[in-house]
């Protein structure tokens, strides 16, 4: 389904205004300055996901995933390459040792950082949309992205994919944040954050 | 724990009892903060008996979680009802408990709406030990590094051995056995593409005389000048080695007889111009002879290139040394 440019602009501003908190949030507990926008926002079927469209589908990747349920239904992703995961880690806790895995400890702050992200984008969402929504508590998963949508995204879902970019002392971690949306969520989502689109 | 604690006025709190059998720390917020419910867990890890705490407000309790980046996201989970995950590895603590060793124990706290039966929302914070889990997975993370460590130390040593076994101690130039090994293969490969190579054996002149005079270690000292002098003027393709006492051998590749007599006499120039001096103080100057042979269809047997240079370098010795003499075949 085609965004129209007023949709577009409304769906990534309220996206970047929840950025722009986690941001905050992230800037009183890290060490250094961080910076987190969405330079990019994409609307995608599964369909045109699976046919290659946007990601590689076999990267593997570590992503945090958080259900909500009530106005809107469907489930929220930050998901990063699992360096890059490591990298955002060993930046915002200023350990700089980089283990080849993720191990456990990073996991659970990768559960957190992934929390505060998404809780920003999905509470900007929820802010708009002026209905109320239960969440699940975050959960770190590691796989393909493939493996993520299939186990994931049912038929018609559509999917929002925008680019996380954070900035950390001048170094750059790219992670995308994924918002998987049913049908109808989307449809109240679209007319109520742009109404004459 | 004996002592037990009356509700809280005004507050249910008969559903949360099942939380004193969690082994989790458990206790719940009002939407000011204040505390209704302690468990038993709590009780046990703080020391602070659920009666005396009850009603008291959190950031008065614990100031730090007055700060906003507790508060603002406490009172997220009131407002947006988004839970609030805190990690140990970005928090010293949520609720600090000491150790015997002076440190914190470890915590991976989680906050969530509940909603009680007067549609009210409280916050449920639950908090889960880490402490041992997170020493043991220190502990296996330090084991495997070393354990990397001590691979990547093992292939270091190796190589050094594979180098010790190939190189000279002294001069770190080939030695004996591979130089005549790198002018087989040179040699061969010129024959084969018909390319130029050039052969040079060196002499140190009067080198008994400088051990003598000076002792050995000035002695080495000359040979690793030398050794030092000719890496620095060949090319990184050619090779130079160690080819016996004070004798040693230069291979270049893709060049001439003239071109390898200017380079030698580049050498012989600079050995010349270097001043050594001896344990009492006295400065000394040395001198080498050297012998320069090229491949050609007529000559390209190893052997026998070392051998017309050995030849190249007598004649040398014998017109007076400290000199560079091309081979040319006996009339």
């Amino acid at each position: 389904m085609p965004l129209t440019p007023p949709q577009l602009d409304a769906l990534t501003e309220l996206i970047n205004i929840g950025l722009g908190r986690a941001a905050a949030i992230l800037n009183e507990m890290a060490t250094s300055h961080v910076k987190l926008v969405s330079p990019k926002i994409e609307v995608l079927s599964l369909e045109s996901i699976l046919m290659g469209k946007g990601r590689q589908l076999d990267a593997s990747l570590s992503a945090v995933k958080m259900s909500f349920m009530g106005t809107m239904a469907g489930s929220a992703f930050l998901a990063f390459p699992p360096e890059s995961a490591l990298r955002l880690v060993s930046l915002l806790t200023g350990e700089d040792r980089d283990s080849p895995d993720l191990d456990s400890l990073k996991m659970e702050t990768l559960n957190e950082v992934g929390n505060i992200v998404l809780n920003g984008v999905l509470g900007s969402i929820a802010n708009a949309l002026e209905g109320t929504m239960n969440y699940t508590i975050p959960s770190y998963q590691e796989g393909t992205l493939k493996a993520l949508f299939i186990e994931n995204v049912n038929e018609y879902d559509m999917v929002v994919l925008a680019v996380a970019e954070f900035s950390v002392e001048e170094r750059n971690v790219h992670g995308d944040t994924l918002l998987i949306l049913e049908p109808k969520s989307f449809r109240t989502l679209l007319t109520t954050i742009a109404p004459e689109g | 724990m004996e002592k037990r604690t009356p509700p809280a006025p005004g507050i249910d709190e008969t559903g949360f009892e099942a939380l004193n059998n969690i082994p989790l720390g458990a206790f719940i917020l009002r939407e000011d903060l204040t505390i209704i419910f302690w468990n038993t867990c709590m009780e046990l890890w703080t020391g602070t008996p659920r009666a005396s705490i009850i009603g008291g407000k959190i950031t008065l309790i614990y100031p730090h979680l007055a700060n906003a980046k507790y508060q603002g996201r406490l009172e997220g989970v009131f407002i947006s009802k988004t839970p609030a995950v805190f990690s140990s590895l970005l928090h010293k603590y949520f609720i600090p408990i000491l150790q015997k060793n002076g440190e914190f124990r470890a915590q991976l706290t989680t906050v969530t709406p509940i909603i009680n039966k007067d549609a009210r929302t409280l916050a449920l914070v639950t908090i889960q030990d880490v402490t041992e889990l997170n020493d043991r997975l220190r502990a296996y993370r330090d084991m495997r590094d070393k354990a990397i460590k001590e691979v990547e130390e093992r292939k270091r040593l190796e190589e050094r051995l594979r180098y010790d076994a190939t190189h000279d101690l002294l001069t770190n130039l080939l030695n004996h056995h591979n130089f005549v090994d790198a002018l087989d293969s040179a040699s061969h490969l010129a024959k084969r593409h018909s390319y130029p190579l050039s052969v040079c054996l060196w002499d140190v002149d009067f080198f008994k005389k400088v051990n003598d005079t000076y002792g050995h270690q000035i002695g080495d000292i000359v040979l690793v000048k030398f050794s030092e002098i000719i890496k620095g003027i060949i090319r990184h393709e050619d090779f130079a080695g160690r080819y016996g006492g004070e004798e040693f051998g230069v291979i270049l590749q893709h060049t001439e007889i003239h071109g390898a007599v200017h380079c030698m006499e580049r050498i012989l120039e600079a050995l010349r111009s270097t001043v050594f001096t001896s344990m009492d103080g006295v400065q000394f100057h040395v001198t080498a002879t050297c012998g320069v042979v090229e491949v050609n269809a007529a000559l390209n047997d190893p052997t026998e290139l070392l051998r017309a240079a050995d030849m190249a370098m007598y004649r040398g010795k014998e017109s007076g040394r400290n000199r560079v003499v091309a081979y040319t075949p006996e009339p």
